[in-house]
């Protein structure tokens, strides 16, 4: 299964591009983060309920770093108190009240995030996409988007988007360079399958986080440019943790329309449910571009063009369905050991699935703007629909399989792409808002008790059903 | 059901009136000025309308080209959504093309 790779081993880890430093590290004294067996916990918690879904961390090198007998760097406690902040909303802990919660949770935050504006490297950007996770989970607004930039040139910085060979190297640290040179000397070789592979998982967490952002916005381009990302997919993380190198899914510089045939290298027994998420937000990307992109819906040749691009990206989504592991228990064993986090990762595939789904359909499903070429296709409509029933289905089993927790904002914002579904279908035909939109913000206030994300849009989602009830009962009162 | 349609298709008319007047007030404020010199204004919004940007935004696609726009607005029935009765679309003669494959 596994190929065999030269890696040096490890080495001598120096930092490549030396900080400035202004005086001892306000980290030194170590008073900032909790007490040690609650940091324990959190990182347990972390393993739970994030790195499922955001699976950049090794589970046994990150605690053997942070419980081993080796004193922790300051990049590692960076990392800690991302773990921290980020977590802090799981901890079911008596002895901390919210104010203390808050208080861990801001201070963390703030110690990464400017740790992470003065230090460009591998470390700081992990660190910072685990914060963002907080952000994010919390808003999706102009302070997520804020980090998210910052993920992104970093990435860029650090060469994270590509599968680069060639690592410089300078002879002495003290000659290290204070010119546009710099970038090419920020990254040392990676010394082993796992940090190499954490290197991938890292630049596509990065994508990953910009498309669910930037497809939330409707008008805002993508941070990370699709051409850019020359990463292969990511294997599974049972291969990532057992550091056993592997081939897993690589395309040409110019895939067809459908992606899929410009295949280089296609191992799917290596892949995992990381891979198969990032492969289905490829497709979702095309997709957001595609509709972004001005159309003249009065023109019979752009229309035609239009629906050939409509039928190639929506035979892609069915293509990715398809190339799924069909057996439920493979596609388990291809996630996580842990059985609740193999559950969820199952179920967030199909709820990527949905969003992209619905993403690509409901443009031609409830078009805004309509034309004698460009009306309502039943064919598009029936495929939104169906998508939302089966996530309403999906977060049944989640919601009676207590896995609600499992699963983060990407599965929060298929539930609210699913809900606003129902209301603009009932806005276009004119028919019932359907009453499972009930459930969808049950679930969403469910969910929102971890990520207020999710109670935002429950509370949005109640007050504009609200107001449709309160306006129909007004007019009928009127009537009698 | 049916015997409830006429209360319901009210309600949801007010549904439909929030979406066309979610993509006018994103319409209105994605306009620009030619030149610098152009007056500005403020267009004073509520929750409600915000709610309904929130929510029908997300479908205000695809994007319309400039001559599409220019068209269309000599046409206003067919330029702001759902100016026609809301109703379901014909399966029969789908544009997409897909009628046969349809679920």
């Amino acid at each position: 299964m596994g190929v065999s790779v030269d890696y040096p081993g490890p080495a001598l880890p120096t930092p490549r591009v030396a900080p400035v430093r202004r005086g001892p590290s306000a980290l030194s004294a170590g008073t900032d983060l909790p007490p040690q067996d609650i940091v324990y916990t959190l990182v347990d918690l972390y393993f739970k309920h994030c790195n499922t879904w955001s699976p950049i961390l090794d589970r046994k090198t990150t605690f053997s770093i942070f419980f081993g007998s080796t004193s922790l760097s300051e990049a590692d406690r960076v990392l800690l108190h991302a773990i921290v902040a980020t977590t802090i909303r799981f901890l079911k802990d008596p002895r901390f009240s919210p104010e203390m919660r808050s208080h861990y949770h801001e201070v963390s935050r703030q110690i990464v995030q400017m740790y992470a504006l003065e230090h460009v490297t591998v470390e700081a950007l992990r660190a910072l996409v685990i914060v963002c996770l907080d952000e994010l989970g919390a808003s999706n607004g102009p302070r997520g988007w804020n980090l998210l930039s910052l993920l992104a040139q970093n990435a860029r910085q650090l060469g994270l988007c590509d599968e680069s060979g060639v690592f410089l190297s300078v002879e002495t640290s003290d000659d290290a360079p204070m010119t546009g040179s710099i970038r090419r000397i920020a990254i040392d070789r990676p010394q082993s399958w796992i940090e190499d592979e954490g290197r991938r998982r890292l630049a596509w967490m990065v994508y990953l986080l910009d498309r669910y952002a930037t497809i939330a916005t409707t008008t805002f381009d993508f941070m990370l440019d699709d051409n850019k990302m020359r990463r292969v997919l990511p294997c599974s993380y049972d291969l990532f943790s057992r550091d056993i190198p592997v081939e897993t899914r690589s395309w040409g510089s110019s895939p067809n329309q459908h992606g899929a045939a410009g295949m280089i290298v296609n191992k799917p027994e290596n892949l995992g449910s990381f891979s198969y998420h990032c492969e289905i937000l490829r497709i979702l990307s095309k997709v957001h571009d595609f509709l972004k992109a001005p159309l003249d819906i009065t023109s019979s040749s752009e229309m035609a063009a239009w629906r050939n691009t409509y039928r190639s990206l929506d035979a892609s989504l069915d293509s990715w369905l398809r190339g799924l592991p069909g057996d439920y228990s493979k596609i388990s064993a291809l996630c996580h050991s842990d059985p609740a986090s193999r559950v969820a990762n199952w179920f967030m595939l199909h709820s990527a699935y949905v969003t992209a789904v619905v993403r690509l359909h409901s443009s031609a499903a409830y078009p805004t703007v309509r034309s004698h070429l460009f009306v309502p296709s039943h064919y598009a409509m029936q495929r939104c629909l169906s998508a939302v029933q089966s996530l309403g289905d999906i977060a049944q089993d989640v919601y009676e399989a207590s896995g609600l927790d499992h699963l983060g904002p990407p599965f929060i914002f298929s539930l609210w792409v699913a809900a606003r579904l129902l209301l603009v279908h009932a806005a276009t035909i004119g028919c019932p808002v359907d009453p499972r939109i009930e459930f969808f913000i049950e679930i969403l206030s469910h969910v929102g008790q971890y990520w207020e994300v999710a109670d935002n849009y429950a509370k949005v989602l109640a007050r504009v059903v609200q107001r449709s009830r309160q306006s129909g009962m007004n007019f009928n009162s009127m009537r009698q | 059901m049916l015997s409830n349609f006429f209360t319901f298709s009210v309600y949801e008319l007010s549904t439909d009136k929030s979406y066309r007047s979610a993509h006018d007030l994103v319409t209105l404020t994605g306009s620009v000025r030619q030149t610098g010199t152009e007056p500005t204004s403020t267009q004073i919004t509520s929750l409600s309308e915000l709610d309904n940007i929130d929510v029908f935004d997300f479908f205000n696609y695809p994007k319309i080209s400039e001559p599409a726009v220019r068209a269309l607005s000599g046409q206003q029935s067919q330029s702001t959504p759902n100016l026609e009765p809301p109703r379901l679309p014909d399966p029969e003669s789908d544009w997409l093309g897909f009628a046969s494959q349809g679920s």
